[in-house]
């Protein structure tokens, strides 16, 4: 039997195109998202027995009150596109088409479009600016051997000269401890890495789409 | 003369501003935005809520008591009816160049 509900994990951070193709790309096999949870990279598809399967678009948008929030679900909802997921503290914003002759986008032009990409890289760099903050207080707890010489953070000796099944054993043995000693500078480093490369991305998306705006006009 | 920097509007600006001589709430510009271009200008749900975002920064437009609870109602203001003016006699005066050519 086939399955009827399927969990999928992938990580898009602010590629919202790759991640609508990702969930295009069940829409095709038959599946309709009923949930997405960025924050848990998470999204939950459904089996779907109809013709129809809707579209979903992504709009990235923090909209601070909770009437605005209302006002601007209540246009996408007469424009015929329905929430699936996200709420008014959440940034994305999940929309399905109501019916099949809804159009295909929630931008008609790319102006607008490039001023989604511009929202994400405020966002981005919010992140980094908080990143940036956030290395003070970790200064002494950090180990720059961890970006120089990454194979010192394990005491293990002998680990990197060994090979097969010992390295395995030993790598994987001593990497909790190496994890739990640098957890905070680790984690960071993702943090500040992630952060850092939403910027360039969204940035260069933003500017592509403007340039192709300006060569229309 | 000089004209205003936010001069020329986009097709969608300008029609969007004319929309909002009588008040209305998001989906009722799209739609009349389409009538009144006869089908050639389409506004999408998420360009169409930025652009009033940006008519509100402007302050070109501005949002008026409404008897919906979910929706808000807007409508256009002075200085965007004054943008809205200097902005048709500019088109005008394009049309007049054109009709001297016989185009």
């Amino acid at each position: 039997m086939e399955q009827n509900i399927i969990i999928r994990h992938r990580i898009f951070l602010v590629n919202l195109e790759k991640e609508q193709k990702f969930i295009d790309a069940y829409r095709e096999k038959g599946y309709k998202l009923v949930k997405a949870e960025p924050g848990w990279f998470k999204y939950t598809f459904l089996k779907c027995g109809e013709a129809f399967i809707p579209k979903v678009r992504i709009d990235y948008r923090t909209i601070s009150k909770r009437d605005e929030y209302e006002n601007y679900i209540a246009l996408y909802e007469d424009a015929g596109w329905k929430l699936i997921s996200g709420d008014f503290h959440s940034g994305r914003h999940y929309f399905e088409q109501m019916s099949p002759n809804i159009d295909d986008e929630i931008f008609s032009d790319s102006e607008s479009y490039s001023e989604l990409y511009k929202r994400l890289f405020a966002y981005a760099l919010s992140c980094f600016l908080i990143s940036i903050l956030c290395f003070f207080p970790l200064i002494k707890l950090y180990d720059f051997r961890m970006l120089t010489h990454p194979r010192d953070l394990f005491l293990t000796p002998g680990l990197w000269e060994s090979s097969g099944f010992k390295f395995i054993a030993g790598f994987l043995f001593e990497l909790p401890f190496v994890l739990w000693r640098n957890g905070a500078p680790i984690i960071w480093t993702v943090f500040f890495a992630a952060s850092l490369i939403c910027m360039i991305k969204s940035k260069m998306k933003e500017k592509a789409l403007k340039d192709s705006s300006g060569n229309k006009g | 003369m000089n004209r205003s920097k936010y001069l020329p509007l986009t097709e969608t600006t300008y029609l969007i501003l004319i929309a909002l001589i009588e008040p209305g709430h998001g989906y009722r510009i799209m739609q009349k935005v389409e009538e009144l271009s006869e089908g050639n200008v389409r506004i999408a749900a998420g360009t169409m809520y930025g652009a009033i975002e940006n008519l509100l920064k402007l302050k070109w437009i501005k949002s008026v008591p409404s008897e919906d609870a979910r929706r808000k109602v807007y409508q256009i203001t002075d200085a965007g009816m004054n943008i809205l003016k200097e902005e048709a006699r500019r088109l005008r005066s394009m049309v007049e160049v054109a009709e001297e050519y016989k185009l």
